[in-house]
């Protein structure tokens, strides 16, 4: 698999403290890595780092590369752009308070698409890959407010994958759900990861060992270890990953 | 310490797995005697009885982490080679009354030297794989590996023994065969062992069989 992100000694810093230390990473295609480690360890900063999201941040200031496709995204990418190819769901679902039909097609709007035979497509095209459009296909114009909470959270996906993005950050996304909700989500990672590349911070352990591919390990604003997760669950080599998996610590 | 209780009932399953050891040890110790007096029988199949014990209760507490604890790494290894481990033994236990159901069958004039080192080879390898789990210690594991092969070249030669013995005694036979069948039955204790150990391997580092042959 070809590598989609990769992370090169990259720093950052809130004014004078430094949350992040000489982070290496590489993200491949289709693949799901999820990101563990226990509160303030500096994940979701990093999470957030890849959509530059940080970049709102009073007084951040980051050194190093991230590169998408090769592409420096502080330097060679709009920030736009990539925040189209790459795109985020958050720990509490927030639809826009608007119809369902309106929630995914206001990104491809955005970006150009104005033909509502288009549109509709995109719209049944996101809810059907978010697991959703068999639930909601017959009430696109109500509030999607209306939605249950895993129903939001789905909704947040397909927005995200309405703009044809290439990979899909994920923080906490299922924090705030009950666990059939939460099981669904974990499902639709698992279907999405055969078109995009997936990065989820989570502090489920079980989550991380079911969903994804590749696990790193957060502590300190340092990344401990990065394996396979079937490696970091059942053989890890440092002994902080360990104590932290096994809950003897966090 | 997080998960106080946890960490206090993953060392129940090793102390009971250190118990275990040393129960065995008095099984095959048992199953010796009977080779060389043809008495025994009872005392040997009481250690079988507590080895079915033992693995209903470390089933039991190892089933009640995987279902309440979700376990992981170390201590998901650990459990998996307990349940691993505890099975081996109950069949060394098993094995052990076996011998001593034979053992009656034996002529006197039978050389019971080879098999007696069987068994006590096969005693020593549980003990290293034991001592190798307490200490942490992988070398120790491998020694018990190691004599698997000394047990089967045992069985090999013992089995020769008896062809030969019952071709030049054909009144030997029928005893030369119980004497054949406990031989292999050691030769199974050991290979149990040898699990055993490798399970132990496993514990301690991740590290399958096939990683090292």
């Amino acid at each position: 698999m070809s590598s989609k992100f990769e992370v090169k000694e990259l720093n950052l810093f809130f004014g004078e403290f430094q949350a992040l230390y000489n982070i290496n990473l590489q993200f491949s295609e289709r693949e799901v890595f999820a990101l563990i480690g226990p509160s303030g360890c500096g994940k979701s900063t990093f999470l957030k780092t890849l959509n530059r999201m940080n970049d709102l941040v009073l007084n951040c200031k980051i050194t190093g590369d991230v590169l998408l496709d090769g592409k420096d995204i502080f330097s060679a990418i709009d920030v736009n752009v990539l925040r189209k190819s790459v795109g985020m769901v958050f720990q509490k679902p927030n639809p826009f308070a608007m119809s369902i039909y309106e929630n995914i097609a206001f990104g491809p709007k955005t970006h150009g698409v104005s033909k509502k035979a288009e549109l509709d497509e995109i719209v049944e095209m996101s809810l059907s890959a978010a697991a959703l459009w068999d639930e909601v296909k017959d009430r696109l114009k109500k509030s999607a407010l209306d939605l249950s909470g895993g129903q939001q959270q789905r909704l947040c996906v397909a927005r995200s994958l309405a703009v044809n993005p290439e990979v899909l950050l994920m923080d906490e996304p299922t924090s705030a759900l009950d666990p059939l909700s939460t099981l669904k989500i974990e499902e639709l990672i698992c279907n999405l990861k055969t078109k995009y590349t997936i990065i989820i911070v989570t502090h489920n352990m079980q989550q991380a060992a079911r969903v994804s591919d590749k696990t790193a390990f957060f502590l300190l604003g340092q990344l401990i270890e990065a394996d396979l997760t079937d490696k970091i669950f059942s053989s890890p080599k440092d002994k902080r990953t360990e104590d932290y998996i096994t809950g003897r610590f966090g | 310490m997080l998960r106080a209780r946890f960490a206090e009932q993953m060392s129940e399953i090793h102390k009971a797995l250190v118990e275990g050891g040393q129960v065995i040890e008095s099984a095959l110790e048992s199953a010796s005697q009977s080779i060389s007096t043809g008495k025994g029988f009872k005392k040997t199949a009481k250690y079988e009885h507590k080895t079915d014990e033992m693995e209903d209760n470390i089933e039991s507490l190892c089933f009640h982490l995987l279902s309440t604890q979700q376990p992981v790494a170390g201590d998901l290894r650990l459990i998996s080679a307990a349940l691993k481990i505890i099975s081996d033994m109950e069949r060394i236990g098993d094995l052990c009354r076996d011998i001593a159901l034979l053992s009656p069958e034996f002529s006197e004039t039978m050389d019971t030297s080879k098999i007696m080192l069987m068994c006590k080879t096969a005693s020593e390898m549980v003990k290293l794989g034991i001592n190798a789990f307490v200490a942490a210690d992988t070398n120790l594991a491998f020694q018990a590996i190691e004599s698997d092969s000394y047990v089967d070249s045992l069985f090999f030669e013992l089995k020769n023994d008896l062809i030969k013995a019952a071709t030049e005694h054909p009144h030997l036979a029928a005893s030369a065969m119980d004497f054949l069948l406990a031989a292999k039955i050691a030769e199974r204790i050991a290979d149990h062992a040898c699990n055993i150990a490798q399970w132990v391997i496993y514990a301690l580092t991740g590290e399958r069989r096939g990683a090292y042959g």
